[in-house]
């Protein structure tokens, strides 16, 4: 054991078709909880938005969901709803977002400055294009924040979704505990982060496509028509 | 005698349980005319201007548009119909400066290229740089955000325009600019308009008409600039309209200093129409 090397390259040269399962398992349950989690949160957010008593009871009961230690949470939820069960895995980790997303959306819309508001109304705007044309986009860099923190700690429960026997980069922390092997155990912690890392950065340009006037000089092209 | 473009008929306004914000409040105003209303903080006057395009409803009383009552017009319909301008402007701050402007005609659904015109004619209108187009608000200065915000309230060619503060936001000089600007624009134009402020002068220059309005939404007097100076209603209007000009007032009592007073405040353009 003594002469074993901390990483063995050939090992994980070997097995790059696992690798690459994982990555897709991994991706597929991350983006299926942040899917489910914006779907349900938007309503919720919306809801909550419009009639302000309801935004503390929400916020209490996601509040709450978001406390439950995650590997307690898993291992419970596999009693009733089974291990190796992507539904068990999703109940888990669509609950961990909707606090993040909630507030996050919520707190956007209630940054949308008054006066925007007011004059969109006087030029007559209806609710409808008010919230989808106004509302909605000023509340984008938070929203966007909210989709960041949600889908990074996603990335992060999935690893212990490996418990309940689901794929992911989980499997390989997991696999290389039992069995000793540091290169697998590395292997699975070194792609999570970089994986949570990777889609993180991809997330805060994909927000600043979306919303260009957050940039502080405007677009490119008003940019270079004033010589700057 | 014209019909006038907006009545206002015994409208009162009452916050919950609070204190008259307007009360029994009848007004007049004829088409092409400029109405200013004016007075000190809580007397109703942004209100009774909110009351116009339904963004406040009145508790009791009529308002009529070129005759009809408002009540039975759809209120997204009845903004559509008249431009609308605040001290903070309320630019939308994730529209380009030309996407701002449209922003009426694309809502009642102009075509494009008809959009494209409209906001080319504007900005050479309100003489600003068509460079600034493709800028977000926060990009202009608040002297050329003010224009946009009226460029923008002009857009549709509505025939009533509502102003709140339209000129507060930005320091005097510009100020004195952009109303010099804006009286040579509306002499071309003849909108019905509208606006609020709490500067007498400003009043005293731009509208034709001034209401004097004291806490709790009460018409003081409603008479021409000239006549608010010649013969003040009562001692408030005489107080009122006295505010801040010290010496100047009390060289105001024959007709020639009232003209010479008056004349001061307007731009030259303004005091010769042309045409």
């Amino acid at each position: 054991m003594s002469d074993e090397p901390l990483v063995r390259w050939d090992w994980i040269a070997d097995h790059s078709d696992l690798i690459w399962k994982q990555f897709v398992e991994h991706s597929l349950l991350t983006a299926i909880a942040v899917g489910i989690g914006l779907a349900l949160s938007f309503p919720l957010a919306l809801y909550a938005y419009k009639h302000k008593r309801l935004y503390g009871p929400i916020l209490g009961v996601t509040g709450f969901l978001y406390t439950i230690p995650s590997l307690a949470l898993f291992a419970f939820m596999g009693a009733y709803t089974g291990y190796l069960s992507i539904t068990t895995a999703e109940i888990g980790l669509v609950s961990y977002t909707l606090l993040i997303l909630i507030r996050n959306i919520v707190v956007g819309l209630r940054s949308v400055p008054a006066d925007a508001r007011e004059t969109a109304r006087a030029m007559g705007y209806s609710d409808r294009q008010l919230l989808w044309k106004v509302e909605i986009p000023l509340a984008l860099p938070a929203i966007v924040a909210g989709i960041r923190l949600a889908t990074v700690t996603t990335i992060g429960l999935v690893t212990v979704t490996a418990v309940l026997g689901l794929g992911g980069f989980g499997y390989f922390i997991l696999d290389g505990l039992r069995t000793f092997f540091t290169t697998v155990t590395l292997l699975g912690a070194v792609l999570s982060v970089l994986f949570a890392t990777v889609i993180d950065i991809a997330l805060i340009y994909l927000g600043r496509f979306a919303t260009p006037w957050t940039r502080r000089t405007g677009t490119p092209w008003t940019r270079r028509a004033r010589g700057a | 005698m014209t019909e006038p473009m907006i009545s206002l008929r015994n409208v009162s306004k009452r916050f919950g349980a609070s204190e008259m914000a307007v009360t029994d409040l009848s007004l007049d105003i004829l088409p092409g005319e400029t109405v200013a209303l004016v007075g000190p903080s809580g007397c109703g006057k942004t209100t009774t201007m909110k009351m116009i395009n339904r963004l406040i409803e009145p508790s009791s009383g009529v308002i009529l548009l070129e005759g009809g009552d408002i009540e039975e017009r759809s209120p997204v319909d009845l903004r559509r119909g008249i431009g609308y301008v605040i001290q903070s402007i309320g630019l939308l701050p994730h529209r380009s400066i030309r996407q701002n402007i449209a922003t009426v005609p694309k809502l009642l659904g102009w075509e494009l290229d008809r959009i494209q015109k409209r906001v080319d004619e504007l900005m050479a209108m309100l003489e600003l740089d068509p460079e600034l187009l493709g800028r977000y608000p926060h990009e202009l200065s608040g002297g050329q955000r003010q224009r946009v915000g009226v460029a923008r309230a002009l857009a549709a060619d509505p025939p009533v325009m509502l102003m709140d503060e339209p000129f507060g936001a930005v320091d005097p000089v510009v100020r004195e600019r952009l109303q010099d600007q804006f009286l040579e624009i509306q002499m071309r134009l003849q909108k019905t308009i509208v606006f609020v402020t709490h500067d007498i002068d400003e009043a005293l220059k731009m509208a034709d008409r001034i209401a004097i309005l004291k806490k709790g939404g009460v018409l003081e007097q409603y008479a021409t600039p000239r006549d608010l100076l010649a013969s003040p209603a009562n001692e408030f209007v005489k107080d009122f309209v006295g505010l801040d000009r010290g010496l100047k007032r009390l060289a105001l009592n024959n007709d020639a200093d009232i003209d010479a007073y008056l004349g001061a405040l307007k731009p030259l353009a303004a005091t010769s129409p042309s045409s």
